[in-house]
């Protein structure tokens, strides 16, 4: 029986990039609507249970998974996972799952105060979040609380390595922590517990680089602020401190938009050049690479980055845009 | 001081696999790369699976929901597209058989599709002909034999990858397709071999 040919290319749905980035926004606003909805369920669940020990497994339906969300609305309530960590939640306190899996659970801690009291299990991460916060420990006992807009850690046995935007530290029993205070000791450098993993020691014996994640967010809070020159400059310390970072493709797609959009063509053809070789988003890159050259006069760079374009990606959702750049 | 970018190495493009662990460590960055990545695919596959339908839209913001939902379920993170491509088949076949259900109790109605004003204006005669004949009937066809017929015809997919991607056995692909096949040959018969749309279909 001889095999059908294809028949899909005649038969393409109609998509532009205006569509693209409508449907995008619209998956995105769902998901959030889902997270909340689902948030509240379970909220209103646990409180018309009153339940005061809950047990979740780490396999099979009722496993922990990402997304999930635990909270204590009226009473507070203990939760067991099956490596035996067990988290005291206060009533009206919330944390999502963020990760749940065998080498990593990430927990966000959305309103109230937590204590946890983790098992410990060198080959498992065990992370809380709490907005720019991150706690992570390897195994003891500490909790996580929001004081208005502070996050304040306890530690009350073992260690844990606090990470914010100013940097890390590792706090021990009986040391506790604000976000909103000032390190006791700024310049000095953070002690390293033995447990503590390589990449951690690596962004550590650099303190005055910001780590990628930070300057990552950072960017990101600037964009969404509205101040795009701060957003640019976060971006490119991101691209000059850390080349390597998995988000290296994103920040230069990113600074490239922004400089194009702050009426700097010619600066936004560098890191334009960088997403279009290696970001994730490469249609988008050269698409805007190609008006970048436009923009700063380079008519030749222009025609040949737009025949790229056309060539790597003839039905791409930038084509229409593309083909008219560049001066004859 | 300006930083000269160009010195900056040209790294590896991010995979599947990256991006899907990147998504995982909760970069949303990630997902929004999976999906310009694989949206084109995946609102192919879904338009061709149900054209024209105002259900599409919907359909394809259900797949990436649910996908970006169980991401932490997908065991290999480089099959990334296959496995998103077998979530827009079962999707689809699932609004197809409710449809389906709800056309039996006179709820709904099939609309006739238009598929000159779809099919796309370099179409070869044949091709478009195979394509008019392959859509001509589905509507007739229940929603397994319909999308296993799309899925054979028009994305010429091997069989087992049918069976797979439908969660469905070889077996089972078989038959529906013996009994798709049966009908497409008897529209086929029915097709001008030389007209003015269509042209020759072998």
């Amino acid at each position: 029986m001889t095999e059908p040919r294809s028949l899909a290319e005649h038969l393409p749905r109609p998509m532009d990039d205006i569509a693209e980035r409508k449907q995008w926004a619209q998956i995105r606003e769902r998901r959030a609507a889902k997270r909340r909805k689902r948030w509240a369920l379970l909220a209103l669940g646990l409180a018309a249970t009153a339940a005061l020990l809950v047990a979740i497994p780490w396999h099979g339906d009722d496993a922990l998974a990402a997304g999930d969300v635990l909270a204590a609305t009226e009473t507070a309530t203990t939760v067991q996972l099956a490596d035996g960590t067990e988290i005291l939640m206060e009533a009206a306190t919330a944390l999502e799952a963020e990760a749940a899996e065998p080498t990593e659970v990430r927990l966000g801690l959305r309103s109230g105060r937590a204590r946890f009291d983790v098992a410990h299990d060198p080959s498992r991460a065990f992370r809380v979040m709490a907005d720019n916060v991150a706690v992570r420990v390897v195994g003891t006992r500490f909790w996580v609380g929001r004081d208005g807009d502070a996050i304040e850690v306890i530690v009350e046995r073992g260690a844990v390595e606090v990470r914010d935007p100013e940097g890390n530290r590792v706090l021990h029993a009986g040391d506790r922590y604000r976000s909103d205070e000032p390190p006791e000791a700024p310049e000095a450098e953070a002690e390293t517990p033995e447990t503590l993993e390589p990449e951690v020691e690596a962004e550590r014996s650099a303190p005055r680089v910001p780590a990628a994640s930070v300057l990552f967010a950072r960017a990101r809070e600037a964009h969404q602020a509205g101040n795009d020159q701060e957003a640019a400059e976060q971006y490119a310390a991101l691209l000059r401190h850390h080349r390597r970072d998995s988000r290296a493709g994103v920040a230069a797609l990113a600074l490239g938009r922004l400089r194009l959009d702050l009426g700097q063509p010619a600066r936004a053809i560098a890191p334009l050049r960088i997403a279009a070789r290696s970001g994730p988003n490469r249609a988008d890159a050269l698409a805007r690479l190609v008006e970048a050259y436009d923009a700063s006069g380079r008519s030749a760079d222009c025609r040949r980055a737009r025949e790229q374009y056309l060539e790597r990606y003839p039905e791409g959702v930038h084509r229409a845009a593309v083909v008219r750049r560049c001066a004859p | 001081m300006e930083m000269d970018l160009d010195e900056v190495p040209e790294g590896r493009e991010m995979s599947d696999a990256d991006l899907v662990r990147s998504a995982r460590e909760g970069e949303s960055w990630a997902l929004e790369a999976l999906y310009k990545r694989h949206a084109r695919m995946v609102n192919g596959m879904a338009w061709r699976l149900m054209p024209h339908d105002p259900e599409v839209e919907d359909l394809v913001q259900d797949v990436f929901i649910l996908a970006f939902d169980r991401l932490s379920r997908l065991e290999n993170p480089g099959a990334f597209r296959s496995w998103i491509g077998g979530i827009t088949i079962r999707q689809a076949h699932k609004k197809l058989r409710r449809r389906g259900l709800r056309q039996r109790l006179g709820l709904a109605r099939s609309e006739a599709v238009d598929l000159d004003r779809l099919i796309s204006p370099s179409t070869p005669p044949d091709a478009a002909a195979e394509l008019r004949a392959v859509y001509g009937i589905v509507d007739q066809l229940p929603a397994q034999e319909r999308v296993a017929l799309i899925l054979r015809r028009v994305e010429a997919l091997p069989l087992g990858e049918i069976a797979e991607q439908m969660g469905i056995s070889l077996a089972t692909v078989k038959r529906r397709l013996s009994a798709a096949e049966t009908r497409l040959q008897e529209n086929l018969a029915r097709v001008p071999r030389h007209s003015a749309k269509g042209g020759r279909y072998d």
